[in-house]
């Protein structure tokens, strides 16, 4: 029979351990900011609760839909769609070479490789409704701008995490080829890539969801797309019309978050 | 050697071989070979032989013996600190590797991993097709629907020596272990390479299947003329399918003789 004295081993760690002081410090800058950003932004509950009746109002100025503008509406959210679509295309396939600079160990040069980090950083930093801004005075109002927008923007997004997924690829076949004399360059475009491409592919997928609230929202700008159509809605107090854009757009997204969901599972699973 | 073998606590190395005067061609030569690791301890020290061609070669020794490293020496991946490594008349020395020189000679080597290392995604042609790489650069190799004709021949070709022609077109994702070995085999074989460098092929397989693995090497180098260098830690495999026996021991070699001059005690005694 076992004692029911067991001995009392030392040395066991605290259920919380105590900050240090410079983690405490830490700590109470970090609420202090808190507090401060709270206070900046206006955050108001009360004047949240106010404004829930001014958004009733809103719902039964819109109520019923108008389905007058149908034909119209729908071209305007197909642009929207075709831009997202090509916008995102163009921009992860630009984004391959970005992404092989800007991995870490992939190629020699750590200045390119430090540049093409920088160069997606700040694709990435700039908001993309800036960018439009950018195009419309480039090429002029349209989808065009719109379109090169998106491309920037998912330059910005997808390099990131293209970069990111080949450095977590197993390198070993590369070494394998490049220990028979292989160039680095084929090495990487016939191990890495493949490796890489699911990774790759869903990526790409939620950068298409993503570009296509974007472009909705370009359209703020002149950028193409049903965005305008819902401006002129909104400026004309027009709330059936701007009632019928936003379950339009809402239907869009959702199927494209879905066919996204879908592609990917077929991808993974694969 | 063989009882004394065991018994020393200190590895001392032998003396090196007479290296010039040779009658066979030399497909690798090693003098006085030392390498460390930034301030560490030297993993290789003063390391000299020489690799005849056609000749099959085993290089044991214990986990961190220099095995490895002295592989990857052979192949320039690691440029050695003093002395300099001769493979296929290219010579690896001094402290910075050329880049154009060790390509030249790599192109001519084949080299199989512990790892099999293969593209797990692409088909088991594509796999072997990338062994082409080396000689013909370029994107017609990266997969098998865009080589040429006469290489996806010659690949289908050198998987039927390995026995997994029928399994050309499947995944490498979907074979077993031994078979996914037998790729890397026929990827490192469809160069045609005159020097093949093998790091524990078998190491991973059940001993079966790694007996199959290294019956095909030796099988191949004896057909073809090739010189095989393999590390292992089979005992058995060295004594079956090596000629020669290199042992290393804390980075000195302490071991070069025929395998058939060496007592299976001596053998068995150098991991003591």
């Amino acid at each position: 029979m076992a004692s029911t004295t067991e001995p009392v081993i030392a040395g066991m760690p605290r259920r919380i351990e105590r900050p240090s002081a410079l983690g405490f410090i830490g700590y109470a800058v970090a609420l202090a900011v808190l507090v401060w950003a709270f206070g900046g932004s206006g955050w108001s509950m009360t004047e949240l609760v106010r404004g829930i009746p001014s958004l009733g109002d809103f719902l039964l100025r819109a109520w019923p839909p108008r389905i007058e503008r149908l034909d119209s509406l729908f071209r305007a959210l197909v642009e929207t769609f075709q831009m997202a679509l090509v916008g995102t295309l163009v921009g992860a396939v630009l984004s391959l070479p970005l992404a092989i600079a800007a991995a870490r160990g992939l190629i020699g040069s750590r200045v390119l490789a430090a540049a093409a980090r920088g160069l997606v950083a700040f694709f990435r930093t700039v908001p993309d409704l800036i960018w439009a801004l950018l195009f419309v005075i480039a090429v002029g109002l349209g989808p065009f701008a719109g379109t090169l927008a998106i491309v920037v923007d998912t330059i910005g997004f997808c390099a990131r995490f293209f970069a990111e997924a080949l450095e977590d690829v197993d390198r070993g076949p590369m070494e394998a080829l490049s220990a028979q004399g292989v160039r680095r360059s084929d090495s990487i475009f016939c191990t890495l890539m493949p490796a890489a491409m699911p990774a790759f592919i869903t990526t790409a997928m939620f950068a298409v969801e993503k570009s296509t609230r974007s472009s909705v929202i370009l359209g703020l700008v002149g950028a193409g797309g049903i965005g305008l159509e819902l401006k002129v809605a909104m400026d004309l107090f027009d709330y059936p019309t701007a009632a019928t854009i936003l379950l339009m757009i809402f239907a869009l997204v959702v199927a494209v978050e879905q066919a996204g969901a879908w592609a990917r599972r077929r991808v993974l699973g694969g | 050697m063989s009882a004394s073998l065991a018994e020393r606590t200190e590895p001392v190395a032998i003396p090196p071989p007479v290296l010039d005067n040779v009658p066979v061609p030399d497909d690798v030569v090693v003098r006085n070979l030392s390498i460390a690791y930034g301030a560490a301890a030297p993993v290789l020290r003063g390391v000299s032989f020489a690799v005849r061609r056609g000749e099959t070669v085993a290089l044991i020794g214990a986990n961190g013996a220099g095995k490895s490293t002295l592989l990857k020496a052979c192949l320039g991946l690691v440029p050695p600190g003093a002395g300099e490594v001769q493979v296929l008349e290219q010579v690896f020395g001094g402290r910075a590797l050329r880049r154009s020189g060790p390509r030249e000679a790599l192109r001519t080597i084949g080299f199989v991993a512990q790892k099999h290392n293969l593209v797990l995604r692409l088909s088991v042609l594509s796999n072997v097709l990338h062994g082409f790489l080396a000689q013909h650069p370029g994107p017609r190799c990266w997969l098998q629907a865009t080589a040429p004709a006469a290489l996806r021949q010659r690949a289908l070709q050198v998987l039927d020596r390995v026995g997994l022609a029928h399994l050309a077109a499947r995944r490498a994702d979907t074979l077993s272990g031994g078979q996914q070995q037998r790729v890397a085999i026929a990827r490192a074989l469809v160069n045609a390479p005159r020097l093949i460098f093998a790091d524990e092929p078998a190491a991973s397989l059940d001993p079966a299947v790694g007996e199959e693995v290294m019956q095909i090497f030796t099988r191949t180098s004896r057909e073809t003329g090739t010189t095989l260098i393999f590390t292992t830690h089979h005992l058995d495999h060295a004594r079956r399918h090596a000629q020669r026996v290199l042992g290393l021991k804390a980075g000195m070699l302490v071991i070069d003789a025929p395998v058939d001059r060496l007592q299976r005690e001596e053998l068995h005694g150098f991991y003591d």
